[in-house]
């Protein structure tokens, strides 16, 4: 029984009425077969030619002819249903993957990003349009843009957060230079840009809310970049609520302290769904998002979250040219209509 | 018609193996009548039954071949879609709001443009685009039924819609490779603005003509003004927000929204005349689509039962025949 449950669920027909098609062509195969009755008398020497061109009855000729033509027919039915199959790993190359592993990567846009990335804490001085040095905010973006390409064809939402957190792009698998787009402006003071007015105080709490409500019931991993230290308690108590949804999250924090990072990950050491990454340089960046890739692509997460559907009609139309082939062949060779001796020589008239 | 397989057709290939294989077989048939003096098929019988078998095997690589057929035109369109608080405003908790209205427009250009490349941009105070422009309608459909709503970017209290017009003229000239191809956005707004709306207007329109967009605005309200019900946790209260002892009001103002159509080249429509919308987009808007055109799925209408069907009917003329 478990069997024929999982087949329900990943065997899908489009079109089950259009089986019906094929029924003139059963309809036809059953008339020859069984409805037409003629019979004629023959010669001796021809009884031998038939002998001699088949080692089968004509009648049990008429009936095998038919049942590989129904049974070819039933392939032409199964064609016109459309079945579709749905699969954890890809069947053929050109399946379409339907269900994509979630990503929510959520930005923290607050004024403090805008420090260079080796700056420790929050103090200092921010860097403003035109001045040299990179980011915060520019060393996580451009790492974000080759972790996009790593996973190209999986689902990436983002989320910028700062007082308020915005769904700054809904879940799409059309990443690519789209994301450059929405993370194309910079945050630096003076740039005059919307980042740049969109960024305020930092609240991770709503953020990681508004996220766990986009992957609500369909799993998937958070990535958040931020520089905000929140309460240990606060965040483990986000972790585990999360976790308990089924969604993984992978906290980067950009010059946060040794401390919270060190008690975060002592508390969730046995949970490869959670890991906190302490970063304070570009290299530093681009090896937590190698770290994460990683686990996503281990094993336990790589597909878990994938589906790909297989359209099945146009594999049997090919596979059914192939059996025509053949069963054009059987029947010029043994069932051929001319060596029907009943049929021919009651046309013959004698 | 386009085809997503094409190596599918080396199985035609087969074709003179089949033709040597019915030719064998009439030469067996010409040997057979010839012994029992019968006479042999005519050869409109011949041509025919042999026919059919050509088709039949042509209909089954063809439908192995995946074929389809893409849209002949197609345009890019921008949704601005405005959502500020006043865009909750309904009479009765029972009634849709602005945003569902809006919403359920946006639904209908969907549908009712297939071949259309959309995006979707919102604005209050400040503007930010929420999908990428793509062909993906499912992907659209989802964002507008689960994505997009009141609040969604900080200070929806405040609406600048000349700032939204300015953020879409610099997005097109700052990623023509994303937005070069806008040539129309439609906005939805309840044209809810204080202040001197023409002089605040006066830049935006300027860049927004620069970069050769047309606005097709269409109003959303009432012909008198709704109010905005309460919500608390979620739940709508039929009791209204109030602003200085008063309850707030939103009028339709439709005047600057048929101001911005005027200046900017494009059309007002009400929201009873989505059916005109469509009409214009359809008929003035849409472009013969390139080789290159990335349609999706969506767009593509696979017509391989069109095949089937030829090799149901050739089979059957074989096997009659």
């Amino acid at each position: 029984m478990d069997a024929v449950f999982a087949l329900k669920d990943i065997l899908f027909i489009g079109s089950p009425e259009l089986f019906l098609m094929i029924i003139p062509i059963i309809a036809l195969l059953v008339w020859q077969t069984v409805l037409i009755k003629k019979h004629g008398t023959f010669e001796i020497s021809d009884l031998e030619y038939l002998r001699s061109h088949s080692c089968i009855k004509a009648k049990w000729r008429k009936v095998i002819r038919a049942a590989a033509w129904i049974i070819f027919s039933i392939l032409l039915g199964i064609l016109w249903i459309d079945p579709v199959v749905h699969t954890r790993n890809p069947l053929l190359n050109t399946d379409n993957q339907t269900l994509h592993k979630n990503f929510i990567v959520t930005f923290d846009m607050s004024p403090s990003m805008n420090l260079p990335v080796e700056h420790k804490g929050f103090g200092g001085i921010d860097l403003s349009a035109g001045q040299e040095g990179t980011t915060r905010f520019e060393t996580a973006r451009e790492a974000l843009f080759d972790f996009l390409q790593r996973f190209d064809g999986e689902r990436f939402g983002l989320i910028l957060f700062s007082t308020e957190p915005f769904l700054a792009r809904w879940p799409t698998v059309e990443t690519g230079n789209q994301f450059l787009e929405v993370l194309g402006d910079n945050i630096r003071r003076g740039s005059g840009t919307q980042l740049e007015a969109f960024s305020s105080l930092t609240n991770i709490d709503k953020a990681l809310n508004l996220a766990q409500e986009i992957l609500d019931g369909e799993g998937g991993a958070i990535i958040m970049i931020s520089d905000a230290e929140d309460d240990v308690e606060n965040l483990g108590t986000a972790v585990r609520r999360l976790r308990e949804n089924n969604i993984r999250l992978y906290t980067i924090g950009v010059g946060i302290s040794e401390e919270i990072t060190d008690r975060l990950s002592q508390q969730f050491a046995s949970d490869p769904g959670f890991r906190i990454f302490q970063v304070d340089s570009e290299e530093e960046m681009r090896e937590a998002y190698r770290v994460v890739g990683e686990v996503e692509e281990s094993p336990l997460f790589s597909r878990q979250d994938t589906s790909f559907r297989s359209s099945l009609r146009w594999v049997l139309s090919l596979f059914a040219t192939l059996l025509l082939a053949v069963l054009v062949w059987i029947d010029q060779r043994y069932f051929h209509q001319s060596t029907n001796a009943f049929i021919r020589i009651a046309m013959a008239g004698k | 018609m386009g085809f997503n397989y094409p190596p599918a057709f080396l199985f035609l290939l087969l074709l003179p193996l089949i033709g040597w294989i019915l030719w064998r077989g009439l030469k067996r048939t010409t040997a057979t009548t010839a012994l029992f003096k019968s006479s042999m098929p005519g050869r409109p019988y011949v041509v025919i039954k042999f026919s059919c078998l050509m088709i039949l095997i042509g209909s089954l690589v063809s439908a192995g071949a995946r074929p389809y057929l893409e849209p002949l035109t197609t345009g890019d369109y921008l949704f601005l879609n405005d959502i500020s608080r006043s865009m909750t405003a309904r009479n009765y908790c029972s009634e849709p709001t602005f945003l569902d209205r809006s919403k359920d427009i946006m639904h209908n250009i969907l549908n009712d443009v297939p071949e259309g490349r959309f995006g979707i941009m919102v604005f209050a105070r400040l503007a930010f685009p929420i999908t990428q422009m793509t062909y993906n309608h499912d992907y659209l459909h989802d964002v507008i039924d689960n994505g997009l709503r009141v609040g969604m970017i900080f200070e929806a209290t405040d609406t600048s819609l000349p700032n939204s017009l300015i953020q879409v003229a610099r997005k097109k000239a700052s990623y023509p490779e994303l937005y070069g191809n806008i040539n129309y956005i439609i906005m939805f707004s309840d044209g809810y603005v204080d202040g001197d709306w023409r002089n605040e207007l006066t830049q935006s329109i300027a860049e927004i003509q620069q970069v050769g967009i047309k606005v097709l605005t269409v109003g959303i309200g009432n012909p008198g003004e709704t109010p905005i019900p309460r919500m608390d946790d979620g739940v709508c209260k039929d009791v209204y927000l109030q602003a200085n002892g008063r309850t707030l009001r939103i009028p339709l103002q439709d005047d600057m929204l048929k101001f911005i159509a005027t200046e900017t080249g494009g059309e007002y429509f009400g929201e009873g005349t989505v059916d005109e919308l469509v009409q214009f987009i359809r008929e003035q808007t849409l472009t013969p689509a390139t080789e290159g055109t990335p349609f999706t799925e969506q767009q593509r209408r696979d017509i391989s039962w069109m095949f089937l069907l030829s090799a149901t009917i050739a089979i059957f003329g074989f096997l009659l025949l």
